[in-house]
């Protein structure tokens, strides 16, 4: 009975490709339909195999920039159900657009940084981040002071009490620039720059060259080596397709500045993670917002401006 | 006086007085202390909310134990009996005779404070106090380029008020143990790196520039 109506499917997805004017896409869709019903056939895959499911599965997924609504609603319904099955979590994903009017600035505070590491660790919570291999967005650099050489910084120090004498720190994570070295080497475009400012990366379109982890001189990107292992009740489960979502192995990740909170008006984790209130985000086009007051009061400056990267992320000093 | 030391909502209250009010006594202000104004509500700035500060004082209200005139002791002291816990950075102990409890709080009513004007505030508004010495950093503040707020960045904010960071009576800001360092790539160890990127490397090159220097 069940192989009969498996049967029967297939013969109508087949028919059905084949009355469609015949594309790439459609040719290649149509072939894998065939496979897919010579295995649906057999006994044993049956059930672990829908044509309906590979089809509209990663493999023919467009790049994000085409999708239309109806397509999306579609993939991110996918997703979550993948990472139900994966990690045993309900998730909600989706894809707040950028805002119009909006162009998001960071600013961070030196002389107020302590150096605790909060910022980091509220990220990788946040953000979805894999444990186990390791992965942080935020490098916390440790500078001796009298030099803002990045070179003698340090990320690894350890210690029972920051800040040290004699040193200052320095956190760095993605910039965000308007001259982004990473998306104009990608080879197929998965990585752009939306129009509030901030570089995403379609992971579902990454091939995990690492061209841009190269390209960054901020050494603001990173590698899923291995599927990321969360601990299930770790995982925060309001995602956005572009930002926080699970990542698979072999794709590149980075800081969105929490694109799924700051684009529906809230701060990103590592801000609210701040004890010291070093850190400052808000809208640059906005002549009232914080990063304004920031630029007309402070001294102000931009991490190897030499490379005229421009990027949206600021440091300053009291 | 030593009555109500003891109790221990006395001794946060008297010890806040002590270092927010130091300037009035040396003024021989005895009795030039009428309550200008009454306390205004905590309203905020531009819409943000300021985080109130009384429910997460442990010893409010301070007339537990200040309640009767004798429990207000006006001599300028260094306080062994009670309060001993707080540390007052700009008061008599400090070597600077001119602060002490009583430029800040009231005397007669520690559940109030006092600017230098006379107006008298509550424990809600001691950003006024603080600002009243660090007005660039209050003006900061005012701006968000100070302090920390959490909220939404197009909309209403918490913020904290100075001593949600800062004790009002020791204001530096306290050390913090961090959070553990990010793991190393597999096979390598701490002093490893410390010799291929550390301070050997590091030493080593400011020495050579050193030696370059002509002298």
């Amino acid at each position: 009975m069940k192989e009969n109506r498996n049967t029967k499917r297939t013969k109508h997805l087949i028919d059905r490709k084949l009355k469609k004017t015949v594309s790439r896409r459609t040719f290649l869709k149509g072939a894998v339909a065939g496979v897919a019903s010579a295995m649906a056939l057999s006994p044993e895959s049956s059930q672990a195999f829908t044509i309906d499911g590979f089809l509209q599965g990663e493999f023919f997924q467009r790049h994000y920039q085409e999708l239309t609504p109806e397509d999306k609603k579609r993939i991110f319904a996918r997703l979550e159900k993948e990472t139900e099955k994966k990690y045993g979590v309900k998730v909600r994903i989706g894809d707040p657009p950028p805002m119009d009017g909006v162009e998001f600035a960071y600013f961070l505070n030196l002389s107020k940084c302590v150096g605790c590491r909060r910022c980091v660790y509220a990220c990788v919570a946040e953000n979805n981040q894999s444990r186990d291999p390791q992965i942080q967005y935020i490098k916390v650099l440790e500078i001796p002071k009298g030099s803002l050489d990045v070179e003698k910084g340090d990320i690894y120090y350890d210690t029972d009490q920051v800040p040290r004498k004699d040193k200052f720190y320095m956190p760095v994570q993605c910039h965000q620039c308007r001259n982004p070295p990473c998306t104009k080497v990608c080879p197929v475009e998965a990585t752009w720059k939306e129009k509030d400012g901030i570089v995403v990366i379609d992971y579902n379109w990454c091939i995990g060259c690492r061209y841009c982890e190269a390209a960054c001189p901020y050494e603001a990107r990173r590698f899923n080596f291995a599927t990321p292992k969360i601990p299930a009740e770790e995982i925060n489960p309001e995602q956005g397709y572009l930002s926080n979502r699970i990542r698979p192995r072999g794709v590149m990740e980075k800081c969105t500045f929490c694109l799924h909170r700051t684009r529906q008006g809230r701060y990103p984790a590592c801000l609210e993670a701040c004890p010291t209130g070093s850190r400052k985000f808000g809208n640059l086009l906005d002549p009232n917002s914080e990063v304004r007051n920031i630029i007309q009061e402070k001294r102000i400056f931009v991490l190897k401006e030499d490379l005229k990267t421009y990027p949206h992320f600021y440091y300053f000093f009291d | 006086m030593t009555y109500g030391l003891r109790q221990p909502v006395l001794k946060v209250g008297f010890l806040l007085g002590l270092t927010l009010l130091p300037a009035f006594v040396s003024q021989g202000a005895e009795s030039a202390n009428p309550p200008v104004t009454s306390a205004q509500p905590v309203s905020g700035i531009g819409g943000d909310k300021i985080l109130k500060r009384i429910s997460k004082l442990e010893m409010y209200p301070c007339d537990d134990c200040h309640s009767t005139p004798g429990d207000f002791n006006t001599e300028k002291r260094v306080l062994d009996e009670e309060h001993t816990d707080k540390k007052l950075h700009f008061a008599a102990t400090d070597g600077q005779e001119e602060r002490w409890c009583h430029t800040c709080h009231q005397k007669g009513n520690y559940k109030k404070l006092y600017l230098q004007s006379g107006r008298e505030i509550t424990f809600n508004e001691t950003y006024l106090i603080c600002g009243e010495c660090h007005g660039t950093i209050l003006d900061d503040w005012n701006k968000n380029i100070h302090g920390k707020r959490v909220g939404l960045w197009n909309g209403p904010r918490e913020v904290s008020s100075c001593p949600e960071c800062h004790d009002p009576h020791d204001p530096k800001f306290k050390p913090l143990t961090p959070k553990p360092p990010p793991v190393l790539p597999k096979g390598k160890s701490r002093s490893f790196l410390k010799l291929l990127f550390g301070n050997f490397i590091y030493e080593g090159k400011q020495k050579h520039k050193e030696d370059e220097t002509p002298h």
